[in-house]
Parts: structure tokens; C-alpha cells; sequence
């Protein structure tokens, strides 16, 4: 007779606590199942909802400003809290095992192991790190970045700041610092004319959803009532100073420009953060509108290693709605595979989940057109423009790589070290591999991705010695 | 660089010795951010200094010592009372043997 296995700790870990990992905790919760919700922040939120229950608590101001989005966040964090639902935040994973499921993660410097039978990765997304001259000085950070000072600890920019770039989220930034009076000297939008006509039919299928659009127009008029600069059609943006930026230059049409600036903040659009997936060796498919690799998923989340699902942004930029109802239905079709609900349960509690993300995913190929991902690497980027901020590898180093016959990133990594310092290609990864592919002429699919390995957050050696077995009721309130 | 909108309870820390101070819930990256000073690590390759960029523990950037722990994340750290952080300056081939 087999010895009967001795149950897991946990039924369901879930890494990653914005509005798709809450909305999984959440869920599950309601079925007594065993979770434990893992963020590496200090709060809950992620993203989007960064610091919401701290902003609501003590910042009415910061609030109001950031406006009904970001309150909306406030929903799943006191649903978290209220259910008393197992979570730890400043939970660093840095390892996960299959077969059995094991997840590895470091709080305060003391790393534990958890065996699980089912794991939602929730990590989301991050800005897209493209390289152009001068982006390594002092001064110069992301526009998501300015958000998270102003979510996060109610800061903003004291001097005068360029926004840059394209994307959804550049122009709500722009706005949520022009209202909090910050001295905006312009916005500049690498968004041609051409791009416009390019989205133009997909309005249709756009106008399912209106009120992301309606959200656009409204940001633009406000910036222009406020009196901001807003400058179109942008290419060739560099940063100029010393160690410190003190200017921008750029072109438009074939007239440069220069403004003066003590900061600049930029954003290509968001891409998944695919560290966990990658390290999972799952399979990844490249999309080619805004030029990411994702998970390869089903319709409930689960990727190409099983009973792992990927939920939120993390498998493709689709918004916080679209992730809070992602984060549903991985917990159900947890749920279901854990045998805790049945098929027909999980159908008709997952149907009006599925019609929400319709709704939310309708706008998607308009916005994905409209700010497409800039092109060409070495189109902005110079020769001596770093690409590996970590290991201040330039682009000139990289296609000398090329040129030596180096074809994947694994060997560029191997012969300039690219990708190989503390952050582990998350923030060059695409770079480095849109690069070679245009020296190459291979295509993206071709190219492919650095291989990620654990550790994938930096681990000492007097952490790795404290591992021990996570306790059964870890981050149980 | 950056500026506080409303006002918090004080807490201080101190910055490679210096005594500083900022709001309680702040990030050490946000606090070093709201110091205005120069940079907050330099690269262990040049020696160029750099300053938090993502804001979101994914670029490594903000790297620093944190009560004598090299190499945390300032981003993801909170400010405590009494907090030791240091900016890592050492450029490897000099400091390093």
C-alpha cells in the first residue's frame, strides 16, 4: 500500500499582493482554503493602488489627486485585511522549485521555503528601460517612478522637470503634477501623426470600453487648461549635464531643440515582468504590437508548467481591472484543481468574470497601436549610450559582441557581461536582445531572451544559511 | 529632487554618519530623494554616481548599505528610527584587492 502523502502546508501561494494578487487572496479566502500572499513592498497595492490604505489614512490631498482609480484599490486592500488573510509583506522571493511546488522567499534577512500546491504568480509589470544618451545621470528616472514618490510617500519634484516618451500613463503623470503645481518646462511625446492613423480602425472595437478613452481626451484637455507644454511627434531626446542632468535636447521634424531641466522623467509604456516565468523556463511569446515577451497561458491563467498560473500584468500589459479579474479566475481554477470546488461551480462563478475582461481587454489593440514601443534601439541610443545600467555596458560593446558572432544574449552576457549585475536583465533584458536582433537581422522569436537563474534577488550567504522551513501559519494575523 | 506635500511624524537616520531626518513611511530611496543630495551609490566599475531610477525594486539602482547590510534595496526599505544607511562608493580593482 502507498503511504498516503502528507499534505502540503499550503494550498495556494500567490507572490505579488496589487489587484490581481489581492483579488486571488481574496477568492481563495472565501474557501477556507490555505494561503499565503507574498510582497516584496512595504504595503500592499502594487503598482496601481501603491500605499493606497496609507494615502486614504493620512493624505486626503494626494488622494483626491490621484483620483478614483487609485481609490478603487481601497476596496481589495480592506477586503484583504478584513478577511484576515495571510500575508507578509517585504517578502523577497527569490526561488521557486516544481515537483514538488516549493517557493523560497527572504524577509528582514531570514530566508524560508514553503511547499504549495498551486502558485499564482502576480508580479506585474514594469516601465520599459530605453536607452538614450545620457539616461544613467542623476536626475533622470521614470515617470512611473515619479508616481510611486507621489502614491508612495507623497513627494514630488521640487524643480523644473521634462516629461518624455509615450504610453497611457505618461500623460496622467503629467497631469498629476501639474496639479500638484510642479514646474512642468513641456511634455514631450514621442507619438507621431502616423501612429494615430495606424490605431484609427481599431477604434471600434476601442469604443466597447469608452471610458479609457474618454479618460485620454479629458487628460489632454486638462494638461492644456493648465497651461502645460505639450510637444508631439518627438524623436532623439538626450540628457545633458555633468553628473547631474541640467538639460534636454531633442528634434521635431528635422529642427533640435533644447530646454533646460533639473529633471527628466521617462516612460516607454509598461512591460511584463517576467522574472519568475523566465526562471520557470515556461514557455514566453513575443507580441509584436508593443514588442514584450509573455507567458504562454490558458484562459485561466495557468502557463506552460503546471498548476502554476500567471495572473495581472505579468502576462501581458492589460490594465488593474483586467488583473483583478485575472487574479479570480486563477483562484477558481485553483480552486478546481484542488478539488475544493466543482467544474460547474467554477463555470458559472467564472462567467461574468470572463465578460469583465472582454470588456477591459476590447480597448487594448487601439492603445497598443497608438503608443507603439520606439523601434530601433541604436536609432536614439549612440554608440557610447550605456544599455546595462548595472554593468555599464554600452550599445558600441554590444554590437562589437555581435560582430564577433555572438547571436542569443546568453553569449553576449557571456562575453561583455551584460545583464549580469544586481537588477539580472530586468531592466536591459529587451533592450539587449532588440538590439541584437537589429545588428542580426534575426528576428525577436529568433533572438530570444537571457536565461534567468536563482537567485533572482540578490541572497548573502548568512541568509542563505538561515533557510528553514516557512511556519504553518506564516503571515497569519 | 523631491519635496513633501503634508507632514508626517519625524523620524531620523543617519546618512554615512551624518544625522538626517525625514517622515515616518517614507523609503530610505525617498528620503535620500527628498535630501537633495548629489547621488545615492556610484558604480563599482567608473565610480559614476547614480541615484534611484524605478522606484519599484526592479533596476538596482538605489543599492545601498542599510544598518550594515550591503546592497538593499532603498526602495523597498522603510526608514526606521535610528537607521544606519550607507552610500556604497567602492570601485572595484581599488577598494577591492
Amino acid at each position: 500500500m502507498l503511504p498516503t502523502p502528507t499534505p502540503m502546508p499550503f494550498d495556494l501561494i500567490i507572490i505579488g499582493a496589487g489587484p490581481g494578487g489581492m483579488a486571488a487572496a481574496i477568492t481563495a479566502s472565501h474557501y477556507g482554503s490555505r494561503i499565503l500572499l507574498l510582497d516584496e513592498q512595504p504595503t500592499v497595492g502594487g503598482q496601481i493602488y501603491r500605499n493606497v490604505d496609507e494615502t486614504a489614512a493620512s493624505r486626503p490631498k494626494d488622494m483626491k489627486l490621484l483620483g478614483p482609480d487609485y481609490e478603487k484599490g481601497l476596496g481589495l486592500s480592506k477586503e484583504l485585511n478584513n478577511k484576515s488573510i495571510a500575508h507578509i509583506q517585504g517578502a523577497k522571493v527569490w526561488n521557486i522549485e516544481e515537483n514538488p511546488s516549493r517557493v523560497f522567499y527572504s524577509v528582514n534577512g531570514k530566508t524560508f521555503k514553503a511547499q504549495t500546491e498551486k502558485i499564482i504568480i502576480a508580479t506585474g509589470a514594469l516601465e520599459r528601460a530605453v536607452p538614450l544618451p545620457g539616461w544613467t545621470k542623476t536626475g533622470v528616472m521614470g515617470a512611473g517612478a515619479a508616481q510611486v514618490m507621489l502614491k508612495s510617500n507623497g513627494m514630488t519634484p521640487s524643480g523644473k522637470i521634462i516629461i518624455a516618451g509615450s504610453g497611457p500613463l505618461l500623460l496622467l503623470v503629467a497631469d498629476q503634477l501639474a496639479r500638484s503645481q510642479c514646474d512642468i518646462a513641456a511634455v514631450l511625446e514621442t507619438t507621431r501623426i502616423s501612429d494615430y492613423i495606424r490605431a484609427a480602425p481599431l477604434i471600434f472595437s476601442a469604443l466597447k470600453s469608452p471610458k479609457y478613452l474618454i479618460k485620454g481626451l479629458k487628460l489632454r484637455a486638462s494638461l492644456k487648461r493648465q497651461g502645460v507644454k505639450l510637444i508631439s511627434g518627438v524623436s532623439d531626446i538626450q540628457a545633458h549635464g555633468e553628473q547631474r542632468i541640467s538639460a534636454v535636447s531633442y528634434k521635431k521634424g528635422h529642427k533640435a531643440h533644447r530646454l533646460n531641466t533639473e529633471m527628466l522623467l521617462i516612460h516607454e509604456g509598461v512591460v511584463p515582468n517576467v522574472q519568475i516565468t523566465r526562471l520557470l523556463k515556461a514557455n514566453h511569446e513575443w507580441y509584436g504590437r508593443q514588442d514584450y515577451w509573455r507567458p504562454v497561458k490558458n484562459k485561466w491563467g495557468e502557463i506552460s508548467c503546471g498548476g502554476i498560473f500567471i495572473a495581472g500584468d505579468g502576462g501581458g500589459i492589460d490594465g488593474a481591472i483586467a488583473a483583478e479579474a485575472s487574479g479570480r479566475l486563477a483562484a477558481f481554477e485553483s480552486l478546481f484543481q484542488l478539488n475544493i470546488i466543482g467544474r460547474t461551480e467554477r463555470d458559472r462563478l467564472t462567467k461574468p468574470i470572463f465578460k469583465v475582461l472582454r470588456k477591459n481587454l476590447a480597448i487594448r489593440p487601439f492603445l497598443d497601436t497608438l503608443f507603439p514601443p520606439p523601434r530601433y534601439i541604436s536609432k536614439n541610443a549612440k554608440k557610447d549610450t550605456i544599455i546595462c545600467r548595472c554593468s555599464e555596458i554600452t550599445v558600441g560593446d554590444i554590437k562589437k559582441a555581435v560582430n564577433l558572432g555572438c547571436r542569443a544574449p546568453d553569449q553576449v552576457k557571456s562575453y561583455c557581461r551584460s545583464g549580469m549585475g544586481p537588477c539580472q536583465g530586468r531592466i536591459c533584458g529587451l533592450a539587449v536582445s532588440a538590439l541584437i536582433a537589429e545588428e542580426t537581422g534575426n528576428s525577436h522569436e529568433a533572438t530570444g531572451y537571457y536565461n534567468i537563474r536563482a537567485p533572482i534577488k540578490p541572497l548573502s550567504l548568512s541568509e542563505l544559511s538561515s533557510l528553514e522551513d516557512a511556519p504553518k501559519n506564516a503571515g497569519a494575523k | 529632487m523631491f519635496k513633501r506635500n503634508s507632514k508626517g511624524r519625524e523620524v531620523t537616520f543617519s546618512l554615512d554618519g551624518e544625522a538626517k531626518s525625514c517622515q515616518s513611511g517614507e523609503t530610505v530611496a525617498a528620503a535620500i530623494l527628498a535630501l537633495n543630495i548629489d547621488y545615492s551609490r556610484k558604480t563599482p566599475i567608473s565610480g559614476t554616481p547614480r541615484a534611484p531610477f524605478c522606484m519599484m525594486g526592479v533596476c538596482f539602482e538605489c543599492i545601498m548599505e542599510i544598518n550594515g547590510i550591503p546592497n538593499q534595496q532603498a526602495c523597498l526599505t522603510v526608514v526606521e528610527d535610528g537607521m544606519q544607511v550607507k552610500r556604497q562608493d567602492f570601485v572595484l580593482g581599488s577598494d577591492w584587492a
